[in-house]
């Protein structure tokens, strides 16, 4: 079958591979066609399709190998009755859901491949078309998360400097006050002060150094660390945490606490790593840049334009982000934060466009 | 600035849907997490909820109005 003709693929074998095969055939000199790219241009539906749609499909196409899964995908889809059948603004989310790079576009272009793997649906009236992948979008379960939520290595370091110490009297820490050094952690124009008590860590646990706290920090964005007022690096252990594991079987003892205020790190049974001490900083100072921006409650009308960008960008950044509106807000920076400055960012910033429009109102983007 | 009376009980829950666990007497609670700093001063805690991460759980305490108080990451399980 020419990839130009009318007529439905086969119904498929019992895989996406193996019905993009029988659409494209296994090998590239089978193909009328250098590549994908020249004929799903040479298509008619294509042709049909309004000229946003076509470079929507063409940039998604671009993101792939020729005779690769995900480019077969978005050409097929290019050659699909259906998309026209689409409000544009859904048929553009169908196309970005397809065509990415990401986990949740890996997942997507599978379970529309099942869909659209029925013969009958490809002689059916555009309408039924259409709504196939209406329901395809509907359904969040045809779309995971972007992260599986495991903390991301957040791209190259800035530099860093360190001032100090400077002594303080009289310190609060999460425990009580108590004397402590300060010293400025500043990494581009930006200084964050993080106060360290004169009370060495106690026996057994394991604290960040000072140098390892600075080199987290270097990880963040410039739009995240100035809203950073400050960072206690505690020496004891929460006072909460005896009484917290007796509440919650799971509770292995805190890690970082976010109040409007600031970020306290605690010490831990375990060793942890700069990446993962970045990657926590990113979620705790999103919950301080959000009390500060919106308020404390959810509820708050201020949240609105986080609440409508979720509304209208159907992925998810994380699973954890569907428990609350600010925890997608946190994650939502975790996600944009790892993919910042590589290839990845054009997808998020087409996938989370309405989130993304809100942190670039808040220079957090 | 004064610090404000404490309703009297903290209510502890579980997971996205709030499943009650427990509810506490304040007295009973430890003096560090009955009440939280905020800019506008100290804000009783009447409820925890400890919602589970991919590494961990994240517990959220609120005030009497259902503002976010303060959050804590717990240490990532090995």
């Amino acid at each position: 079958m020419g990839l130009t003709g009318q007529r439905p693929p086969e119904r498929p074998a019992l895989t996406p591979r193996a019905w993009l095969d029988s659409v494209f055939g296994k090998k590239a000199n089978q193909q009328p066609y250098a590549d994908e790219f020249e004929a799903v241009k040479a298509n008619a539906q294509f042709k049909a399709l309004p000229a946003a749609l076509q470079a929507n499909l063409l940039e998604e196409l671009g993101r792939h190998a020729p005779w690769t899964q995900g480019r077969q995908m978005v050409a097929l889809l290019g050659r699909y009755g259906g998309l026209a059948g689409l409000p544009q603004a859904k048929a553009q989310q169908v196309i970005n859901l397809i065509g990415g790079t990401t986990r949740t576009s890996t997942h997507a272009r599978d379970e529309l491949a099942k869909r659209l793997a029925d013969s009958a649906l490809w002689k059916a009236a555009p309408a039924v078309q259409a709504d196939v992948l209406s329901k395809f979008l509907e359904d969040p379960t045809s779309y995971p998360p972007l992260s599986a939520g495991a903390p991301a290595k957040l791209p190259g370091p800035q530099q860093v400097s360190m001032e100090g110490p400077v002594e303080v009297a009289s310190q609060p820490f999460r425990p009580g006050a108590e004397p402590a050094l300060r010293y400025d952690v500043r990494v581009g124009m930006h200084r964050v002060p993080v106060f360290v008590p004169k009370t060495p860590v106690r026996a057994g646990l394991h604290q960040h150094t000072l140098m390892q706290v600075a080199q987290a920090l270097a990880q963040l964005p410039s739009g995240l660390l100035s809203r950073i007022p400050f960072i206690t690096l505690e020496a004891k252990p929460n006072p909460g945490d005896d009484y917290w594991k007796l509440n919650f079987a799971n509770f292995k003892g805190s890690y970082l606490t976010a109040d409007a205020s600031s970020v306290a790190i605690h010490p831990t049974e375990e060793p942890q790593s700069i990446d993962a001490l970045a990657s926590a900083l990113v979620h705790e100072a999103g919950h301080v840049v959000s009390y500060s921006e919106w308020g404390l409650s959810a509820a708050d009308e201020r949240w609105k334009p986080w609440r409508d960008a979720v509304t209208k960008d159907v992925v998810l950044p994380s699973a954890y982000a569907a428990n609350r509106v600010g925890e997608d807000f946190s994650e939502t920076l975790r996600a944009y934060y790892a993919v910042r400055g590589t290839p990845a960012q054009a997808e998020l910033d087409v996938l989370f466009a309405g989130r993304v429009a809100v942190l670039k109102q808040l220079a957090l983007a | 600035m004064t610090r404000p009376a404490h309703p009297g009980t903290i209510h502890y829950h579980q997971g996205p849907e709030e499943t009650l666990v427990r509810s506490v007497a304040v007295a009973d609670v430890p003096e560090p997490l009955r009440y939280a700093q905020t800019p506008d001063g100290e804000v009783p805690v009447v409820k925890v909820v400890a919602l589970t991460t991919a590494v961990g759980l994240e517990l959220r305490e609120y005030g009497p109005a259902g503002q976010l108080l303060r959050t804590t990451l717990s240490a990532p399980g090995r």
